[in-house]
C-alpha cells in the first residue's frame, strides 16, 4: 500500500489541511479528525468495538503490556517473542513467564503453576516475525481456557492483511476471534506507513488512553500518516486478490528455495516470511553480501534479534513481485549459495 | 467481575462522575479541522489554540 495513489492522495491532502504533525500528544490537542478516523476504519476492519492508535507498533506492545499487566499480575509470553513484547514487560512490573516457543505443552503446564486468583495476561503472536511461523492458536486458546483470570493479547504485526477472510490474521484464519481479548498490530508491515494500534471489545478499554504511558507520553502521529493508514486500512479490506498474490510468491520461493537445498525456519510456507538459516554468522554475511551484489536484499539477522542463536536471511515478499521477480529471486539465491558454498552445485 | 482492568476501576469511576457534571473531558479534544497554527475547529466552533507545540508555524 506504500504507493497505492488513493493512499498517497489522502496524505498529501492531509498535509495540505492540516499541516505537518499536530505537536501533541493524544490526549491533548494530537487528536485530530484523522486519527478517529482511523480508529473508525480499524474497528470496521477487525469488527471490534474500540481500536486505539498508537505513533509505532512497537509502542502499542509497550503501552498495552506495561499497562494492563500491573503488580501482583503475571505477564506469560512465548520465548520467541518480538522484542517489543520483551520490552513491554520490562517497562510493567508484573511477574514475567516464559514458555518454550510455540509449544502448548509448556505454556499449560506453566499456567498451571501460578496462583489461580492472579490475573495473567498471555502474550501470543500471529507470525514470528523471524521464522515466519504460525502459532497453533487454537490449542493455546483451549490449554490458556484450562486456567481461571487469564487475558489473551495477540500481535497480529505480519498477519494482519494477509490471514483470515478479512485479512484480520492468523486468530481469525484459526478461528478463535472471539476468545482473543486484544489485538496487536502495525502500520509499518500491511499498512505501507508507520504507527501502531489495538482493538479489542473489553468495556472498560477506553480507560487506557488515560493510562497508557507510551500512548500519553508522546506526540502523536501526524496527520498524513493517520489518513494514510486509514485509506490503506479500508483497501485492505477489499484485498483479496493481493492476499492471493502473497500466498502464491510464498509458495513459489519457499519451495523453490528448499529444492535449491537452503534449510528455511519452516517447513512449509506459512506466511509472507521465509526464513533461510545460516550456519554461522561469517556465513550469513557471506550470503547476504553476495545476494546484495547480484541485485537482491534481503535483511540479515541475528542474536538477540533471532531465536536460539540463529543466523538467517529473512525474506519478506510483497504481493507485487511479480513471478518473473520470483524467479529472478530464486536464480540469485542459487548463484550465491553455490558461490559461498552455502548449497551444492549441480 | 474482576481482570486486569479492575486496578482502573477507581479511576473510571472518578472520571464518569466528573463528567456526569456536565462538564467536557478535557483530554478527548478532537481538532476537526486545522485552519492556521493559531486557529482550529474544535466542537465545529473556531478556536484559538493555545495548547499547541506549533511554536514557529
Amino acid at each position: 500500500m506504500t504507493f497505492d495513489p488513493d493512499v498517497v492522495a489522502a496524505g498529501k491532502k492531509a498535509l495540505d489541511d492540516f499541516g505537518a504533525g499536530t505537536t501533541g500528544s493524544r490526549v491533548l490537542n494530537g487528536t485530530y479528525q484523522g486519527h478517529r478516523a482511523c480508529e473508525d476504519a480499524l474497528k470496521e476492519f477487525y469488527g471490534t468495538e474500540h481500536a486505539m492508535v498508537f505513533s509505532t507498533g512497537y509502542q502499542a506492545n509497550l503501552g498495552m503490556i506495561s499497562t494492563l499487566a500491573g503488580k501482583g499480575d503475571y505477564v506469560i509470553l512465548d520465548a520467541d517473542s518480538h522484542a517489543s513484547i520483551y520490552d513491554g514487560c520490562a517497562l510493567g512490573v508484573a511477574e514475567i513467564v516464559r514458555f518454550r516457543h510455540n509449544s502448548v505443552e509448556d505454556l499449560d503446564k506453566r499456567l498451571g503453576r501460578l496462583p489461580a486468583d492472579a490475573n495473567k495476561l498471555v502474550v501470543l503472536e500471529g507470525v514470528y516475525s523471524m521464522l515466519g511461523d504460525v502459532a497453533p492458536l487454537p490449542a493455546m486458546v483451549a490449554a490458556i481456557r484450562k486456567h481461571p483470570n487469564c487475558m489473551i493479547l495477540v500481535d497480529e504485526a505480519h498477519g494482519m492483511g494477509f490471514f483470515g477472510p478479512n485479512g484480520r490474521g492468523v486468530y481469525e484464519e484459526q478461528g478463535v476471534e472471539k476468545d482473543v481479548d486484544f489485538v496487536v498490530g502495525t502500520f509499518s508491515k500491511s499498512v505501507g506507513t508507520v504507527g501502531g494500534f489495538c482493538v479489542s471489545n473489553h468495556p472498560k478499554f477506553e480507560v487506557l488512553r488515560l493510562v497508557c504511558r507510551p500512548y500519553v507520553f508522546t506526540a502523536s502521529l501526524p496527520p498524513s500518516v493517520v489518513a494514510t493508514a486509514a485509506t490503506s486500512i479500508r483497501k485492505l479490506m477489499h484485498a483479496g486478490d493481493k492476499r492471493a498474490r502473497l500466498w502464491a510468491n510464498s509458495k513459489r520461493l519457499h519451495g523453490g528455495l528448499l529444492q535449491l537445498g537452503f534449510t528455511l525456519g519452516t517447513q512449509t510456507p506459512q506466511s509472507a516470511i521465509i526464513a533461510v538459516i545460516l550456519t554461522d554468522q561469517a556465513q550469513a554475511v557471506a550470503m547476504w553480501q553476495a545476494l546484495l551484489e547480484l541485485g537482491l536484499y534481503v535483511n540479515m539477522a541475528r542474536p538477540p534479534a533471532t531465536p536460539a542463536g540463529t543466523f538467517l536471511l529473512r525474506c519478506s515478499l510483497c504481493a507485487e513481485h511479480t513471478e518473473d521477480q520470483v524467479g529472478q529471486i530464486l536464480d540469485i539465491f542459487a548463484a550465491a549459495g553455490r558461490a559461498t558454498g552455502t548449497i551444492g552445485g549441480d | 467481575m474482576t481482570d486486569l482492568f479492575s486496578k482502573f476501576d477507581p479511576l473510571i469511576a472518578e472520571r464518569e462522575a466528573l463528567l456526569a457534571t456536565g462538564v467536557r473531558d478535557p483530554f478527548s479534544i478532537v481538532m476537526e479541522e486545522v485552519k492556521s497554527p493559531t486557529l482550529a475547529i474544535i466542537k465545529g466552533k473556531e478556536t484559538i489554540l493555545l495548547g499547541t507545540y506549533i511554536i514557529w508555524a
